[in-house]
């Protein structure tokens, strides 16, 4: 009870103890930075015992802690002296390490690196409870649940990874409630209480020994919420430290932005907290420092760079400013759209309105290819899309892209921002297919306009990030490969192809539109039949002015929609394949879609509806489903004639 | 009964370089003040300091000189205190002018402050020194050290090891 009481007083994040050792390392560097620093101190070691001693009483636990770490010397030396230490830890007021515990191992938990102890993986918060640094992942797949009624007791926690088991009790009050579990039990328990069934332990030693560990449990809870609370105070502390750092960083830096005759700019910096420049895009931008139009705010961010990296104050070039915000400053020059690009012909923007781009390379092209493209690119930036692409191929040995072949890997390759729009083009010159990725959740890059709404809807990524727009470029038969060989065809009036059941099934949906014609298409299609197996179907029509390429949308719809397909056509989504689809042989009638005058030689034109097959429903629902788009109604019809008049429609979809 | 505090008092280093200064001025040293407490009779002889050369006593004649008159710690607030001072690395701006020396000038100093037992430069020492250590990643501080990293991968996976739990009954 007392404890569930102390734990409301702990109202902070999860990720709040982890800022331990960042924010004490932070600190300490403003702190010293006035100091005069000498180049180095290896007289120091020639100094008596006592006198070093005596500088190190005025270090913090965390410099004691570096220093073992920077050497035997230093672990020597400190090794056994533990009152020493004991007293440093007074001093600072941190929490002295329990007596089930060694002076290393809490340094280690307190001021060791954020990894989780089973997996290595970052980042894990230390548990004080536990006294482990456990990922969530870890605590969801190693820490088991049992039935057993000694599981309800609290068992003290220890573990060791050697033997594959870990200890735990019904986990503390103090962890956050997606954590907390009331019976928990590791294996180690489980097999220690089974011994004592099996020697017929009494039921007095048995209950001697839980109520031995409900003791240590408890004093184990309780120190827990100290050091808790330790962890709590020192971040406050620390946080304010840091803001009136903060504060005197942005004096100096307005008083330089007012001296280059850029108010304006700081105030959009001052006022609009928000703007990010990440280390990684600062370094982008600053290779590039032919544009006038950004070189000041460049110059001042480098100028900055320490600051700003020290203080984690960020900046953003403006020219990289999503649109919305450009009102709050100075409007950047570039207004130009790439008239190569197949993206900025349904969609003009300026070019700094994209996400930088990856492109997985599946293939190799050819040299010659590559030479080809490079002569006839107009635009400078499509050159460099070519020379970027080309670079990765150099670099490369032979034996690694037969390996990237063979094994199905990827080569990365990143294009800037500013050459994201004239990728497309380029590909399509070099002779190899592109696939677009769009997260249907910051469809459009929503993200930046409404940044709140693609949190809300579980967009992870930062803006223009990784995780969100990719393109996979191959050749059209690396690509069927790398789509697990599903490749297949169909009827299609649009002419695209849809890749792969498999891939509809994990929630990926490949529209593609083909870079060349029917012989490339047909090729495609051949190879994946090889692959795959699968029945082939006729080769689609395709429109011989279909040049350029199609995105492809990664979209959860997709799994939901043929749940839904699955469900009306009374088929088992777990065992279903696209062959059975196939065979089932139904059709889709769109209710949406208007009806088709069909002229016959002799006859009148006849009202019919088109019958779609189900790799076109899942194509056309998605594309309906995309912004400004209605919602289409669908019913579902055995596919026995291609043409059903007006009169047989069905009512209910 | 102390001597007035305008005495003029000889002290000489072991590089033979003798000062002449005022008496209040060297009884900042717990060390030296004990010694004229000790000595009844004035003497002219010069007090040897054995331990200390020249340049390093003149500095440390400047720190004393410019912290005159300010009160002696005492055991008792030493103590009460000792916690207080030690969480704090703060040098006050005139000291942190006055330590702003080389390496070996820096050490000199501290082991002369220890040797003639001045508490308060000792600490502007032993701080200045703390402060270079201090918000040191372990690499930093080999280089600071001018040291090798001498942890064999083995060993400090050896040493993670070590500190992982175990089992403890």
């Amino acid at each position: 009870m007392e404890t569930q009481m102390k734990t409301g007083a702990l109202t902070y994040g999860p990720s709040l103890v982890d800022v331990i050792r960042a924010a004490l390392m932070r600190k300490f560097r403003i702190e010293v930075k006035k100091f005069v620093r000498l180049k180095n101190l290896d007289g120091l070691l020639e100094l008596p015992l006592d006198i070093i001693f005596t500088i190190l009483e005025y270090l913090h636990p965390i410099d004691i802690y570096h220093l073992e770490r920077s050497s035997p010397m230093f672990q020597n030396l400190l090794k056994d002296q533990i009152p020493f230490l004991i007293r440093i830890y007074r001093c600072h007021r941190v929490p002295l390490w329990p007596v089930e515990l060694s002076y290393d191992q809490w340094s280690d938990l307190l001021f060791g690196d954020a990894i989780c102890d089973r997996c290595r993986k970052f980042f894990a918060l230390p548990d004080f409870v536990h006294r482990q640094r456990i990922c969530s992942e870890c605590f969801q797949s190693d820490f088991i649940f049992t039935n057993y009624p000694a599981a309800a007791v609290g068992m003290v926690p220890k573990g060791n990874r050697d033997r594959g088991w870990i200890i735990t009790g019904p986990t503390s009050p103090l962890l956050p409630p997606y954590r907390s579990r009331d019976k928990v039990l590791v294996q180690k328990m489980e097999r220690e209480l089974e011994q004592m069934k099996s020697v017929r332990t009494s039921q007095p030693e048995i209950d001697e020994y839980v109520k031995e560990k409900v003791t240590q449990a408890q004093s184990i809870e309780t120190y827990a919420y100290d050091c808790e609370s330790w962890a709590y105070d020192l971040f406050h502390e620390l946080s304010e430290d840091i803001e009136n750092v903060r504060k005197a960083s942005l004096t100096r830096l307005e008083q330089r932005f007012v001296r280059l005759g850029y108010q304006d700019r700081y105030w959009y910096f001052r006022n609009r907290g928000t703007a990010i420049m990440s280390s990684r895009w600062r370094d982008g931008y600053q290779k590039d420092n032919k544009r006038k139009s950004w070189k000041i705010t460049v110059d001042i961010i480098k100028s900055s760079a320490r600051e700003i990296l020290d203080e984690q104050i960020y900046f953003k070039c403006t020219e990289m400013m999503p649109l919305a915000y450009t009102k709050y400053i100075v409007q950047p020059k570039p207004k130009w759209v790439s008239p190569s690009s197949s993206l900025t012909t349904n969609n003009p923007r300026p070019f700094w309105s994209y996400p930088p781009t990856e492109l997985f390379l599946t293939s190799k092209p050819s040299k010659t290819m590559i030479y080809k493209s490079r002569k006839s690119s107009t635009q400078p930036q499509e050159k460099r899309c070519v020379s970027r692409i080309r670079k990765l191929f150099d670099d490369d040995t032979v034996k690694t892209w037969s390996r990237v072949k063979k094994e199905g890997l990827e080569r990365c390759v990143t294009i800037p921002r500013r050459l994201t729009p004239f990728v497309n083009g380029v590909l399509g010159k070099m002779g190899l297919a592109i696939s677009t990725f769009t997260c249907s959740m910051c469809r459009d890059y929503v993200h930046w306009k409404n940044p709140l709404a693609a949190r809300q809807s579980g967009c992870s990524g930062e803006m223009g990030g990784r995780d969100h727009h990719h393109y996979s470029v191959g050749t059209e038969s690396s690509f069927a490969r790398s789509n697990n060989g599903m490749v297949d065809n169909f009827d299609n009036p649009t002419g695209m192809v849809l890749f792969g059941w498999e891939e509809v099934k994990n929630h990926l949906v490949c529209v593609e539109r083909p870079v060349e014609l029917k012989n490339r298409i047909k090729s495609c299609v051949d190879k994946g039949r090889q692959l795959t197996g699968s029945p082939g179907q006729s080769t689609s029509p395709v429109n011989s002015n279909s040049s350029g390429v199609e995105g492809i949308v990664f979209n959860r719809r997709a799994s939901e929609l043929m749940l839904i397909v699955l469900e009306k056509l009374g088929l088992d989504p777990a065992k279903t394949t696209a062959v059975d689809l196939d065979k089932s042989g139904r059709g889709f009638l769109c209710y949406d879609l208007p009806d088709v005058v069909q002229k016959r030689k002799g006859m009148s034109g006849v009202a019919s509806t088109q019958v779609f097959k189900w790799r076109d429903f899942v194509i056309h629902v998605l594309r309906h489903g995309q912004r400004d788009q209605p919602s289409v109604s669908w019913s579902v019809e055995r596919l026995l004639v291609k043409v059903v008049t007006t009169e047989s429609r069905p009512s209910d979809a | 009964m102390a001597a007035p505090a305008t005495q003029q008092i000889k002290i000489r280093c072991n590089d033979e370089k003798e000062f002449t200064v005022d008496r209040d001025v060297l009884e900042r040293s717990v060390l030296i003040k004990n010694m004229l407490e000790d000595v009844t009779e004035q003497q002219d002889a010069p007090i040897p300091l054995p331990n200390v050369s020249g340049p390093v006593m003149a500095k440390v004649l400047e720190y004393c000189t410019h912290h005159r008159g300010e009160p002696l710690p005492s055991a008792d607030t030493e103590q009460s205190q000792d916690e207080t001072r030690k969480r704090t690395t703060d040098i006050s701006e005139w000291d942190q002018k006055f330590i702003t020396v080389d390496q070996e000038m820096l050490f000199e100093i501290i082991l002369a402050a220890n040797y003639l037992d001045i508490k308060s430069l000792l600490d502007v020492g032993c701080k200045t020194v703390a402060n270079m250590i201090k918000g040191k990643t372990p690499e930093e501080i080999r280089k600071l050290f001018n040291i090798v990293n001498d942890f064999t991968p083995e060993e400090e996976a050896q040493i993670k090891k070590e500190n992982e739990w175990a089992e403890d009954r």
